[in-house]
């Protein structure tokens, strides 16, 4: 009895997350909450294991709040489908403090990891860009069509042969194949955990307290878990960049980041952002005659390795894809003509619902806000972490813009080369309490993800897959978020303005920041609390539809990302059958309006629209022009646009509907349709609105 | 009265203010009032007050449903747990009675009263404890709480040359027990489910599926149903009640019916 006694002495901690690990495990068996197998043993494992990598401390007091949220949610779970989320979310949360308390102990960081690395290897789907690696992987090693060889090229790759990745990082993960998905995903943490050890060092010796906090906080956080243990190249990019920055920091040797520099872009040429972003801060560093030599040579490399690619690896690298002169002019035009869209790209990377951070990662914020402070105390990390991040982000908004967010892929993924400033800005401001807050929302949001990872799947139509599963499609919401796909400046503007803001009060220490961040968040849920009055017409559940069809079928943005003036889905009316139904709002006057945002497009005579309400109704006949081609896309080559719905001049219909007590819906119905619809014709509806 | 308190009552003030004005009076404006007050006058650590916050915030982007119900329940029990101050436990007490006694949520007098109980007690320990033994009276008296009504949803269906297909996969549990079929307009001749079942330890019944009156039983494993001249909506019910240790799933996989 006393040798227990002296055993758990000091252990609290570690007896609170194992006991917790049971609870949870009974708990979630007794409720009888949905996936027992797999996420009802994966949460309780995590518990199991942060308890024995705990060692001696006292239980964290967060740890009891949150395991006691998931005790009361998943009661409840059954009352409706959104809580079993919110629950399963809570329960691993719970064990984020532990991980934090686990860095402080010898190789703490990479320890604090074990926990969550079964969920990774076991829930997160195989999919996006995943499949794409590991085939080429597999085509190094094997001939045959094996497990992956069903993937063997992709939209987008310039020629059927080639496929527009690189095959050094697939060759990096040869030693995993043998094990399969997870041995390859296993490679991929390896990566992160060099990535985690590198930065963990350069805090270290940069004199951060909370180094190793940090170093954690890198991999619980977005974007950094978002690819966590997934097969994507941002930690391997992400490792070799660090360790070109630590290597030189620590020798002051310039060989280390030529060589980060030219290995980055041998894994992703996307990652050449980076590469001139050390060589701009090697530039900067140097002094003398070095200050000029540097760029000379840096020309030259580019320029023979530009001629080598073309020579002897027939242009796989770069030619291949970037040889296009239709392409290059493009990117030549881009400045001219598509300026808001490179705006609104830089923009996304923020506020954007699907892609941007601030909804993933409101520690951004402070990130941002620390950034003064860190070029005042350690302007050597500001240039070497700074600079290659904001050269990567400008090239990567400049490039892809429109497309960069990389989508059906896990957002925040591109953005992976600028948390190593984010975290080293996060650092010197980490113990104040509105970046306290920002944090744990944000590790919050991280928890949802690990267990729920498709929910980090957004498909660019402007939806936010946690967003409609937690509150549905009937939600406000999504008409007060910002989106790049349905733009709407007015509240665009407004939240860059508001992050803005917030940042601004963040860096000035204002004790007016944290009630800005919670009335923000308070005044947002309240609008999106409100009765529903706008619908988007691809976003009407089945229940308030019959029939129709949304166009293009397929959910992916592949090809809507090549359309000119929207990339937004549409919902189509080809078929007498076809009907929307949508319920009336509470209105105290005695008509409603009723604008409808549509393209049509006819085959004969125009068809038209019925709006009806109980005994009442009206139509409309019209049928929308095809527009010209933009200036940029003619510049390059004499083009007439087809007659497709994207094509097509959106019309806006107005009808104004007398309300009867007795009518609860209003029905919008295609007329002039045939029942065997021919091509595209029919009606194609964007929003709808209810005033 | 510090700043920081008058800060809090302010903002917790202009909430409740902003409740009314946007959504008028009702059982659950009054419970989001008593929450904010409750919030503002939180004594504990940072992040009690975080989480309140939070789910008190989620709880208005779902206002009067059930989800927001419980969300405001939830955040209500942890700050009566935790928070040290008695005048917080109790607004926060009376928010949670208030929302639960309005009937949004069925089969939860033993947390009430716990809730009740704890609020009025000093010592933590007590009050957690009190408050674990009501959620274990809620599920030994009554069982699972759960919404007044099922919880539906409606598959997508689309024409195809023959008839009509519902190609979307749903999974049905507890929480989301029936799924509706529509063939809006047509006459339907025959319709064929697929549909697979488990999450039970026994080979029993785990729901069923109605159409104009019939019902036919979907088992544990895969079931293939052929209805003849179905009669629409077409629905997928699972009929297990909550029991411990049993997660019982329907996975409607896809249908087709034609002309």
């Amino acid at each position: 009895m006393i040798r227990l006694r002296m055993i758990a002495e000091g252990r609290s901690g570690m007896i609170f997350h194992a006991v917790s690990s049971v609870l949870i495990f009974f708990i979630w068996r007794i409720t009888g909450m949905p996936s027992p197998g797999l996420l009802g043993r994966l949460v309780p494992l995590a518990w199991l294991i942060t308890a024995i990598l705990y060692g001696k401390g006292r239980i964290p007091r967060v740890s009891i709040y949150l395991l006691t949220a998931f005790a009361v949610l998943s009661l409840f779970w059954t009352v409706d489908p959104a809580l079993e989320v919110i629950s399963a979310a809570c329960g691993l949360l719970g064990i984020f403090p532990g991980l934090l308390a686990i860095s402080s102990r010898k190789y703490g960081m990479l320890l604090a990891m074990l926990p969550l690395i079964p969920m990774i290897l076991l829930l997160s789907p195989f999919t996006g860009d995943e499949p794409h690696h590991a085939s080429i992987t597999e085509s190094l090693i094997s001939s045959g069509t094996g497990r992956f060889g069903e993937y063997s090229s992709q939209i987008g790759d310039p020629v059927g042969d080639f496929t527009h990745h690189q095959s050094f990082y697939p060759a990096l993960m040869i030693p995993g194949y043998p094990f399969s998905v997870p041995g390859i995903r296993g490679m991929n943490i390896l990566f992160a955990m060099a990535a985690l050890l590198m930065i963990s060092k350069i805090f270290r010796d940069s004199g951060y307290d909370d180094w190793r906090k940090l170093a954690v906080l890198g991999f619980l956080l977005m974007p950094g878990s978002s690819i966590l243990g997934l097969v994507y190249p941002g930690w391997l990019a992400l490792a070799v960049f660090l360790c070109g920055v630590y290597a030189f920091i620590r020798t002051k040797n310039s060989v280390w980041v030529i060589a980060a520099a030219i290995v980055l872009v041998l894994i992703k040429f996307r990652f050449a952002g980076i590469s001139i972003g050390l060589f701009a801060a090697l530039v900067i560093e140097s002094k003398g005659r070095r200050k000029y030599l540097i760029p000379a040579v840096l020309a030259c490399i580019v320029v023979a390795g530009i001629l080598f690619d073309l020579v002897i690896l027939n242009g796989r690298i770069f030619w291949v894809r970037y040889g296009n002169i239709e392409f290059i002019k493009t990117i030549l035009l881009q400045p001219m003509y598509k300026t808001p869209e490179v705006l609104i790209a830089a923009g996304s990377s923020l506020v954007d619902i699907e892609s941007g951070l601030l909804w993933k990662a409101p520690w951004v914020l402070a990130g941002l806000a620390g950034l003064p402070l860190l070029k005042r105390r350690n302007r050597e990390l500001f240039i070497w972490l700074g600079l290659p991040a904001l050269v990567y982000f400008l090239i990567l908004v400049f490039w892809m813009a429109g497309d960069w967010s990389g989508m059906p892929t896990p957002a925040g993924r591109m953005l992976l080369p600028v948390l190593p400033v984010l975290l080293a800005s996060l650092g010197y401001i980490l113990r104040r309490r509105d970046v306290r807050m920002l944090v744990w929302v944000s590790l919050g949001i991280s928890a949802v993800f690990f267990t729920q990872p498709i929910l980090r799947l957004n498909y660019a139509d402007g939806t936010d897959a946690l967003v409609s599963r937690i509150f549905g499609p009937s939600s406000s919401l999504i008409e007060w978020v910002p989106s790049a796909i349905r733009l709407d400046i007015p509240v665009f503007a407004g939240w860059i303005i508001l992050a803005a803001l917030t940042v601004m009060l963040l860096a000035r220490k204002s004790r007016y920041a944290e009630y800005t961040i919670a009335s923000a968040f308070l005044v947002l849920c309240l609008f999106g609390g409100l009765q529903k009055r706008s619908w988007e017409a691809e976003d009407i559940p089945s229940e308030y539809r019959n029939y129709c069809t949304m166009y293009p079928a397929e959910t992916g943005p592949d090809s809507r990302k090549f359309w000119f003036f929207t990339r937004e889905r549409m919902l189509r009316l080809s078929h007498p059958e076809d009907a929307v139904i949508l319920p009336l709002p509470e209105t105290t006057g005695d008509s409603l309006k009723l604008t409808i945002f549509h393209r049509s497009l006819q085959s004969g005579s125009p068809p038209g629209i019925e709006v009806s309400c109980g005994r009442w109704h009206d139509s409309v006949y019209i049928s929308s022009e095809v527009m010209q081609a933009p200036v940029w896309v003619t510049i390059m080559k004499d083009m007439q646009l087809q007659s497709r719905p994207e094509n097509l001049r959106e019309l806006r219909s107005e009808f104004v509907i007398p309300i009867n007590d007795f009518v609860e819906n209003v029905r919008i119905t295609p007329l002039g349709v045939e029942s065997s619809p021919r091509g595209f014709t029919g009606i194609y509806l964007d929003r709808i609105l209810l005033r | 009265m510090s700043d920081t308190y008058k800060g809090k009552l302010i903002l917790a003030l202009s909430i409740a203010a902003a409740v009314f004005i946007s959504h008028g009076f009702s059982i659950f404006a009054l419970a989001v009032c008593l929450y904010a007050a409750g919030t503002s006058l939180l004594r504990g650590q940072q992040s009690l007050t975080l989480i309140t916050i939070f789910l008190g915030g989620l709880s208005l982007l779902s206002f009067s449903s059930t989800l927001g119900s419980v969300l405001l329940t939830a955040g209500a029990a942890l700050a009566v747990a935790f928070s040290v101050s008695a005048v917080s436990r109790s607004l926060f007490c009376l928010s949670a009675a208030a929302v639960l006694l309005s009937g949004a949520i069925e089969g939860t007098a033993p947390f009430i009263a716990a809730a009740i109980t704890a609020a009025l007690v000093k010592k933590e320990k007590w009050r957690a404890l009190i408050l674990a033994g009501g959620l274990s009276g809620v599920i030994l008296f009554s069982g699972l709480p759960s919404a007044p009504g099922y919880n539906s949803s409606v598959s997508e269906e689309a024409l195809t040359e023959n008839g009509v297909m519902w190609p979307q996969p749903s999974e049905l549990n507890l929480a989301k027990p029936r799924l509706l079929l529509q063939a809006p307009g047509i006459d339907i001749r025959e319709m064929t489910l697929r549909i697979s079942a488990g999450g039970v330890r026994d080979t029993c019944q785990v729901g069923h599926v109605i159409s104009a009156g019939r019902t036919f039983p979907v088992y544990p494993g895969e079931n293939i149903l052929l209805i003849q001249e179905p009669e629409f909506p077409v629905s997928i019910l699972i009929s297990r009640k909550w029991k411990p240790f049993t997660h019982p799933v329907i996975h409607f996989v896809s249908a087709e019916a034609s002309f």
